[in-house]
């Protein structure tokens, strides 16, 4: 472990350039970064407070391949309680600020890293996030020294492209549930069911845990047609129950911090044994520290666990081993650390292969959210202080698919495989989302030994919000939502269990997604209607990387509109080739097809949108590139319409409206109906107080950067993420001008 | 939080009973509710006094016992303030509450004796089983030579309305010659007799020992 552990520290690559080939420096000016936020300038030089609303970063780009050497010029007063985060072209690691003597500014290495040709690349300084330092650290510039002559270049920012004008299914959330479901809410409107796990016990009994510790078994013969359902409470006093598991006719437990086993040695149907099969990693007494989900694979059982919060912003500490997929013998209590890297991975199943498939939320070292497939020994990128965790790598393995922010999702829950009864579907991955709703599917491919594919939107529609799920042999879907915070009527609105039942009904819309060496091939569930696809411009492509930050989330790097140069329509006219140039791995397609597109039988496109991540590219894999039939283009209205519109209302919608509404509708936050302008009470942590306030855009813009400094009444600390930490000070404005006029006083 | 039992109106087995058998039927969700072990109000699971993995035993109706389980130690004996309970829950975690009997604060552990030889042992929680009579916690204590097993139980009604707090334990495994001591600080505190009442300074055999608060 120790070995591992040090190479955490990134030293060792300094070892990889000799000391007498610099040539050339390339200064990064603090004057030239993305935002400052808080921070202020005196003159060139700037002093940085806080982290939390700064973006510092730059472009940069090389003529050639080569090892750079990176250097800042900087003082600081005196010790910080914690390290800034360097990363370069991804590549992370801590800066250990060492205090100055005096204001002069000194020049110290960070680090030697690897840049490639062509690429833009990001070079990025993340001060501490959630601490406000009395002394500031005062930085004028970082310096790349290159060994070769010209090679380095700064690239202007990237501006983001346009997006098309959006509705629900294209570029916005769906508004509908799917027409081939069949929707049961089977709620008990006197028993609030926060679902934590989920599992069916045999081909009729669905047995569920709750967050409040209770057991409670459902004989799905004995639902009846109308009216509450029998839930039973079978077992009790389970302390944070987040995940649930059946072998045979054991079952086992994941509480706050042990594996559980609920035993019945006399088989009188009552539980009187809770057997700790194990707890053989630390523990602290985190709120956020959570055992997530639970597989039962032959003997073994497989799980997550989360990271800390509360001590994120005091000194960055975790306890070792949070934020692992752990195994553990069912019988021995033997326990194995699988992967390491993240941070709140609430869902855990099984993927097709038979391997590990694990969601996690986005935030402090996540920039979206993930659907993983687990690889032994990975780390997937949420990092500490050391000593930590003994997978931790400066380059971290990637998601099989991101699910971008506010896009795809905003807090992924359980995966779990469609049955063979679901027609298209079958194979494909199904997840829930407690904060965005709905369910989503994802398709994954392998691609040189690397799982990889595409998140596609499925349904929404449902008043739960789904955390686990359940198919029954028949394959009827079981889907239990949760809901966190103090509302208990928003708690009480979007918890319990849904069935979920595939009618069959032949639904348009895309159903898959393949790399080629050359593009994309996106698999439709039905045949196009003829002469339709094969014009590129019924497709708007975008493509960026991801850059991780110890801040919450983190930005979209190199956003930037895909070069689709051809779409060719295979003969079955089930599937079009996307030929796309500059095809990057570790970064994600973004793919928003026409509303206008129609199948053969004459039903428009359904969810028009799909999210591929790209891992790695297929070698001697080419679509094919065919030449567009005679009289194919003929159609003169665009396909996409573009408005400069409100980017405010965009950013809204990508980072609000999951959790507030704007028509009264109770989210997991305020709504923002007549807020504009309001008074409203708000409490102040710091000092206990609540005093009434007007809400006035200088408060909206308060709150996103700094959520916590002045809490809406009956809201707890840390509900809200700091989002404004990945906002530059223009899209703050908008967005805050935006709210603004969406939310009039009456 | 909310108390999220099931309403027994809205059960149609309740509905039925209360139809045929007025309020006899009142009994029988309640009944059911009652076989269930791990009553919160008895047995609480959750971090106790900031102690990670710990749990809260009651004994009767106001007397409190704290587990480390890390440690496989009692950390706190109290009685619960008077009509009221002896664990407040807020965002499940607990603390205790009312008048301390006992507290142990010491680094020290269980140990094994052997030729005057005292060797550390770390303990390894197993799990808690509810009886009728009594709650059981099982520990697996570990030593560079082996491992025993030690159970302990909390009578679910106390011996007597005046007598001291009283825990049974029994050590498993035990090597011929060898003893099981506890921390000397809980020595002090808690009287330790063997298995037909006479006091020892050690846990020997598999026979059930009694620790009595002093």
């Amino acid at each position: 472990m120790k070995n591992l552990l040090s190479t955490f520290a990134f030293v060792a690559l300094s070892c990889l350039v000799p000391a007498s080939a610099v040539s050339e420096e390339l200064d990064l000016l603090s004057t030239d970064i993305f935002a400052k936020g808080p921070n202020v300038y005196k003159e060139d030089v700037l002093e940085i407070t806080k982290g939390r609303g700064a973006t510092i970063g730059w472009y940069i780009s090389a003529k050639k391949e080569e090892q750079v050497r990176v250097s800042i010029e900087y003082s600081c007063a005196a010790p910080l309680n914690q390290d800034y985060q360097l990363s370069f072209d991804g590549i992370d690691q801590f800066w250990k600020v060492v205090p100055t003597e005096g204001e002069e500014l000194k020049r110290v290495e960070l680090g030697v890293f690897p840049i490639r040709k062509g690429l833009p690349v990001l070079v990025l300084l993340v001060p501490p996030s959630g601490t406000k330092y009395k002394h500031p650290v005062r930085f004028r510039k970082l310096v790349i020294e290159s060994s070769i002559p010209g090679n380095l270049t700064r690239v202007q920012a990237i501006k983001a492209p346009d997006a098309p004008v959006s509705s629900p299914g294209f570029g916005s959330k769906l508004s509908e549930t799917h027409p081939a479901l069949e929707v049961r809410d089977l709620r008990d409107e006197d028993l609030t069911l926060r679902i934590s796990g989920m599992k069916m016990r045999s081909e009729t009994e669905l047995i569920l845990t709750t967050w409040d510790g209770n057991l409670y078994s459902l004989d799905l013969n004995a639902v009846p047609e109308t009216g509450p359902p029998p839930y039973r409470r079978i077992a009790r006093g389970l302390s944070e129950p987040m995940g649930l598991a059946v072998s045979g006719d054991r079952i086992f437990v994941t509480e706050k911090n042990q594996v559980t086993e609920l035993i019945d040695k006399d088989g009188d149907g009552i539980f009187e044994t809770y057997r700790c099969v194990s707890n053989d990693w630390p523990s602290s007494m985190d709120y956020h520290e959570y055992l997530f989900g639970l597989v039962a694979k032959e003997k073994h059982l497989y799980f997550t666990a989360s990271v800390g919060m509360a001590r994120r912003g005091i000194d960055n500490f975790q306890p070792l081993l949070r934020g692992s997929v752990f195994k553990v013998h069912m019988d021995t209590g033997a326990t194995e650390v699988v992967a390491g890297g993240l941070r709140t991975p609430d869902g855990i199943g099984e993927g097709a292969d038979g391997g590990l498939l694990v969601t996690d939320n986005q935030g402090e070292w996540l920039p979206a959210n993930k659907l993983i497939h687990v690889e032994k020994g990975a780390f997937y990128q949420f990092r500490s202080t050391a000593p930590w965790h003994p997978l931790d790598v400066p380059k971290a393995t990637p998601p099989a698919v991101w699910l971008p922010l506010g896009e795809i999702g905003a807090s992924p829950t359980e995966p779990i495989l469609f049955p063979s009864s679901w027609g298209p579907y079958a194979g494909q991955v199904l997840f829930g989302d407690e904060t965005f709703g709905g369910l989503q599917r994802a398709f994954l491919e392998e691609v040189d030994g690397v799982t990889q594919g595409a998140a596609f939107r499925f349904s929404q529609g449902f008043r739960h919000h789904f955390h686990r799920l359940a198919f029954t042999a028949k394959g009827d879907l079981y889907a239990g939502g949760i809901a966190r915070g103090n509302d208990q009527g928003y708690i009480d609105r979007v918890s319990g269990v849904t069935r979920i039942r595939y009618t069959g009904i032949e639904v348009f819309e895309p159903l898959a997604a393949r790399l080629r060496s050359n593009g994309l091939e996106i698999e439709f569930t039905q045949p196009l209607a003829e002469n339709t696809g094969w014009n590129p411009a019924g497709y708007d492509v975008t493509q960026w990387g991801y850059q991780a930050t110890q801040t919450y989330g983190g930005q979209k790097v190199r956003h930037r509109r895909a070069g689709v140069s051809s779409a060719t329509v295979s003969a079955d006219r089930r599937r079009v080739f996307l030929e796309i140039e500059g095809i990057v791995p570790e970064e994600v397609f973004h793919v928003r097809i026409s509303k206008l597109f129609s199948s053969e039988s004459g039903e428009p496109i359904r969810a028009g949108e799909l999210w591929y991540t790209v891992n790695r590219v297929p070698t001697d894999l080419p679509g094919e590139v065919k030449k567009v039939p005679s009289g194919t283009f003929t159609r003169v209205e665009p396909f996409f319409q573009f408005t400069k519109g409100d980017p405010g209302q965009v950013l809204f919608q990508t980072y609000c409206a999951s959790c507030h509404s704007l028509n009264g509708t109770k989210l997991v936050g305020p709504s923002f109906k007549g807020l504009a302008g309001s008074q409203i009470k708000v409490k102040d942590p710091a000092s206990g107080e609540t005093r009434s306030i007007e809400v006035t855009a200088e408060y909206l813009r308060e709150s996103i950067l700094d959520p916590n400094a002045l809490l809406a009444e009956g809201y707890p600390e840390n509900l809200m993420p700091p989002i404004g930490a990945i906002l530059t000070d223009a899209q703050l404005d908008d967005l805050v001008d935006f709210i603004i006029k969406a939310s009039p006083k009456p | 939080m909310r108390d999220h039992t099931v309403n027994p109106f809205r059960e149609g087995r309740f509905r039925l009973l209360l139809l045929l058998c007025g309020a006899f039927a009142i009994s029988q969700p309640a009944r059911a509710e009652e076989a269930l072990p791990f009553a919160p109000s008895q047995i609480c699971r959750y971090s106790v006094d900031n102690i990670p993995r710990s749990i809260a035993i009651r004994q009767g109706s106001d007397l409190w016992f704290g587990y480390d389980l890390e440690k496989a130690l009692v950390f706190k004996v109290w009685k619960a303030p008077a009509n009221e309970s002896g664990v407040i829950v807020k965002s499940f975690k607990a603390r205790s509450s009312g008048t301390a009997l006992f507290e142990g604060k010491t680094a020290e552990g269980w140990t094994i004796e052997n030729d005057g030889k005292s060797l550390p042992l770390s303990a390894r929680y197993l799990g808690c089983t509810q009886h009728k009579e009594n709650f059981e916690l099982r520990w697996e204590l570990s030593h560079p030579d082996g491992t025993i097993n030690l159970i302990e139980r909390i009578a679910t009604a106390p011996a007597g309305d005046t007598s001291p707090p009283v825990r049974a334990l029994r050590v498993e495994s035990l090597p011929e010659g060898v003893s099981l001591a506890l921390p000397a600080a809980y020595g002090e505190a808690w009287a330790l007799t063997g298995p037909d009442g006479e006091p020892v300074e050690t846990l020997t055999a598999a026979a059930w020992h009694q620790l009595s608060l002093r």
